[in-house]
C-alpha cells in the first residue's frame, strides 16, 4: 500500500467519523442551535466528499481551466489528460449557497421559536405543549 | 433512556456502514482512488472552448462556469429561485421589522479599537476578493455564487463589530438590499429571455443551428473572453446573492438589537 493510498483511506475514515458525530448531535442533542450546527457539519462533509470524488491520482494535475483560448486538438487532449473532473465542483458551488440560505431560514425560525416558547430546548417545548393541551381540556 | 441511546447508536452505525458500502462497493469513489476521468466530465472539458464544434462550445475557458450557466443553465436558474424562496421565507417571518426605521443604537462604537481596526482591513480585502471572484468568473474558479457568498461576510462583520446603526449609515440598509436583490432577479430573466425574443433560444450565448437571432452577446472584451452572456450572468448572480444575504443579515442584526434594548415587538 502506497503512502497516498493510506492518506486517501484516512480522509474517508475521517469523513465517516464526522458524519457519525454530526448524526449523533442531530438526533440526541435537545437544543435547536446545536441541531443546526450539526446540520451544517453534515453539509460541509458532503461538500468534502464531492471535492474528493473529482480528484484523480495522477502526478501532473491541473485545475479545469484552459489557458490557451483558441486551442487545437492536441492542446485539448493533453489538457483532458491532466485536468480534474469539473462536474463535482459545479454541484458544490450551488449547494454551498443553498445550504447557507437554508441555514439562515432555520436561524430565523429558531428566533421565532424562542420568542414564542422562551426556550430552544426541544424536549422542554414538547413538555410545554403537552401540559398546555392538558390544561385546555 | 438507556435503550433509546443504544438504539440511536446502532442506527447511526448502520447508516455509516451503508454510506461506506455505497462509497466502496457501488463505486462512487471510495478508497480505490480514481486515476481516470469520468466520461461526462471529459465531454464537458472537450467541448467547452473547442473551435471545431462552434455549436457545442460555451466560449468559457473555465469549465465550472461553462457547466453552471450554459450546459446546465436551467438547473442554475431554478437553484437561484430556491435561494430567493428561502430568503423570502426567512424575511416574511419578521416582515414587521422590514419597513420600520432603525432606531439610533445606544452602543455607538461597537467592539474595542483593535477589533474595529482589524475588521476595517478585512472588510476592504473581502470586498476586493468578492468583486474579483464575480468579475473573472468566466476565466478563473469562482463566479457569481461564490463572489456573493464572500460579499455576505461584510454585513456580518459590520453588524457584529460595529453596530447595526453604523452599517445602515454606510448604506447597508434593508431597503437597498431588497431593491438590489429583486432587480438582479429581473435582470437575470431579461438576459435569459432577450435572445429568445430576437429569434434564438432561451439561455443562448452563441450562434446555434436553427436560431435566426440578430443579437449575440459579445464574445471578447479587448481580447479577453467574456463567454457570451456568461460574464453578465455571473455579475448579476453576484449582486443577487449579495443582496439576499445582506438583507437577511441586516434584518437579523436589527432583530437582536431591538431585543437587546428591550423593545416590545
Amino acid at each position: 500500500m502506497r503512502i497516498e493510498e493510506v492518506f486517501w483511506l484516512y480522509i474517508w475514515l475521517i469523513i465517516l467519523a464526522n458524519t457519525g458525530v454530526a448524526l449523533y448531535g442531530l438526533v440526541m442533542r435537545p437544543k435547536v442551535l446545536k441541531k443546526i450546527a450539526c446540520l451544517t457539519i453534515i453539509a460541509d462533509t458532503s461538500f468534502l466528499i464531492l471535492a474528493l470524488i473529482g480528484y484523480r491520482f495522477k502526478y501532473p494535475l491541473t485545475p479545469y481551466i484552459i489557458t490557451n483560448w483558441s486551442p487545437d486538438n492536441e492542446t485539448l487532449s493533453s489538457f483532458i489528460e491532466k485536468s480534474v473532473d469539473p462536474l463535482p465542483p459545479t454541484l458544490t458551488i450551488t449547494a454551498v449557497v443553498i445550504n447557507l440560505s437554508i441555514t439562515i431560514l432555520l436561524v430565523f425560525l429558531s428566533i421565532r421559536l424562542y420568542e414564542i416558547y422562551g426556550t430552544l430546548n426541544v424536549r422542554k417545548i414538547a413538555m410545554l405543549k403537552k401540559s398546555k393541551s392538558v390544561s385546555e381540556r | 433512556m438507556k435503550w433509546l441511546s443504544f438504539i440511536t447508536a446502532v442506527s447511526i452505525l448502520i447508516v455509516l456502514f451503508g454510506i461506506a458500502y455505497a462509497l466502496v462497493v457501488m463505486g462512487i469513489s471510495g478508497p480505490p482512488a480514481p486515476t481516470a476521468l469520468r466520461a461526462l466530465g471529459e465531454k464537458y472539458l472537450y467541448y467547452m472552448i473547442n473551435p471545431y464544434y462552434p455549436f457545442l462550445r460555451a466560449e468559457s475557458p473555465e469549465a465550472v462556469s461553462a457547466i453552471l450557466w450554459d450546459y446546465r443553465g436551467l438547473d442554475t436558474l431554478y437553484e437561484t429561485m430556491v435561494l430567493f424562496a428561502a430568503i423570502i421565507g426567512a424575511v416574511l417571518i419578521y416582515r414587521d421589522y422590514l419597513y420600520e426605521p432603525t432606531k439610533k443604537s445606544t452602543r455607538v462604537f461597537g467592539l474595542s479599537l483593535i477589533v474595529r481596526s482589524v475588521s476595517k482591513i478585512v472588510i476592504w480585502l473581502t470586498l476586493i476578493t468578492a468583486l474579483a471572484l464575480g468579475l473573472t468568473g468566466q476565466l478563473t474558479p469562482g463566479g457569481g455564487f461564490v463572489g456573493g457568498a464572500a460579499f455576505a461576510v461584510i454585513p456580518v462583520l459590520l453588524v457584529l463589530v460595529y453596530t447595526i446603526g453604523y452599517a445602515e449609515k454606510l448604506g447597508f440598509t434593508k431597503e437597498k438590499a431588497l431593491l438590489l436583490r429583486t432587480s438582479a432577479l429581473l435582470l437575470l430573466l431579461v438576459v435569459i429571455i432577450v435572445p429568445y425574443l430576437l429569434g434564438g433560444y432561451v439561455f443562448q450565448n452563441q450562434p446555434k443551428p436553427g436560431a435566426t437571432s440578430i443579437y449575440y452577446p459579445p464574445r471578447f472584451l479587448d481580447q479577453t473572453p467574456l463567454g457570451g452572456s456568461l460574464f453578465f450572468l455571473n455579475l448579476i448572480e453576484l449582486f443577487a446573492v449579495a443582496g439576499a444575504f445582506t438583507l437577511s443579515f441586516v434584518l437579523l442584526g436589527l432583530i437582536t438589537s431591538v431585543r437587546e434594548e428591550g423593545g416590545e415587538k
